[in-house]
């Protein structure tokens, strides 16, 4: 049995991006104060560390660095299979 | 001018819902009249005549005078109140584009265009950071974490 040249890229594509998600490091962490008043705590990312993994998905905004939800999410739900 | 100097009048006059008489000088449809539609135009009128009873010719010059100038006046108002309006809806987009050019952020969201595209991630907002174990808000970014932590949990 071969396999398509196609499909190899696919797969190919399919392990570097898990591998790259692979490499993010998920975060607890509150905001502070003057962002969230009752400073929960919330699951997320360093933008800074996603930044040299996925450059896409980071958008930079008056010196802070945000994660474009949209971009990342799809980079997850493409690692998830 | 056209327009009574009797208020009462003048109303009746700038009505252009009010029903044309002998006395009142006013034509059915005359705001259906283009300035190109003026009498002496070569286009016919979209409306016709009313009936005066075959009294259509007559009447003095500074009637038809009236008639003319009631024309210009409503036809001058309507481009008054066009000019006004559109001025104010090219202001309202230019404000709306700017604010979308530059965004806005709100409770560690980043708005663009009126949608939330952006979570806050910076870790100079961020303060007590440590390896995810729980979170008491479940919202995108929590289940796009925990969804990394099971990858990285199976790799």
């Amino acid at each position: 049995m071969t396999i398509s040249p196609k499909w190899h890229l696919l797969c190919k594509r399919f392990v570097d991006i898990r591998n790259r998600v692979a490499q993010l490091q998920p975060i607890q962490f509150r905001y502070h104060k003057d962002i969230d008043p009752e400073q929960k705590l919330r699951a997320g990312f360093s933008a800074q560390q996603v930044a040299q993994i996925f450059p896409d998905a980071v958008i930079e905004r008056d010196g802070y660095l945000f994660i474009n939800k949209a971009v990342l999410g799809g980079y997850i739900k493409a690692a998830k299979g | 001018m056209a327009f009574s100097l009797d208020p009462s009048n003048f109303l009746l006059e700038a009505n252009e819902f009010s029903v044309p008489t002998r006395g009142n000088n006013l034509r059915r449809g005359q705001d259906y009249y283009g300035s190109s539609q003026q009498p002496g135009a070569m286009a016919m009128p979209l409306v016709p005549q009313i009936d005066m009873g075959g009294t259509n010719t007559l009447g003095l010059a500074s009637d038809k005078e009236n008639q003319l100038q009631m024309r210009f006046a409503g036809d001058a108002i309507n481009a008054f109140a066009n000019i006004e309006s559109e001025k104010r809806r090219a202001e309202a987009e230019r404000n709306a584009a700017r604010s979308e050019s530059q965004g806005s952020m709100i409770g560690g969201l980043l708005s663009l265009g009126g949608t939330l595209i952006g979570a806050l991630c910076d870790e100079r907002a961020k303060e007590d950071i440590a390896p995810l174990q729980t979170s008491e808000v479940n919202d995108d970014l929590a289940q796009m974490a925990f969804a990394v932590q099971e990858i990285r949990g199976h790799s």
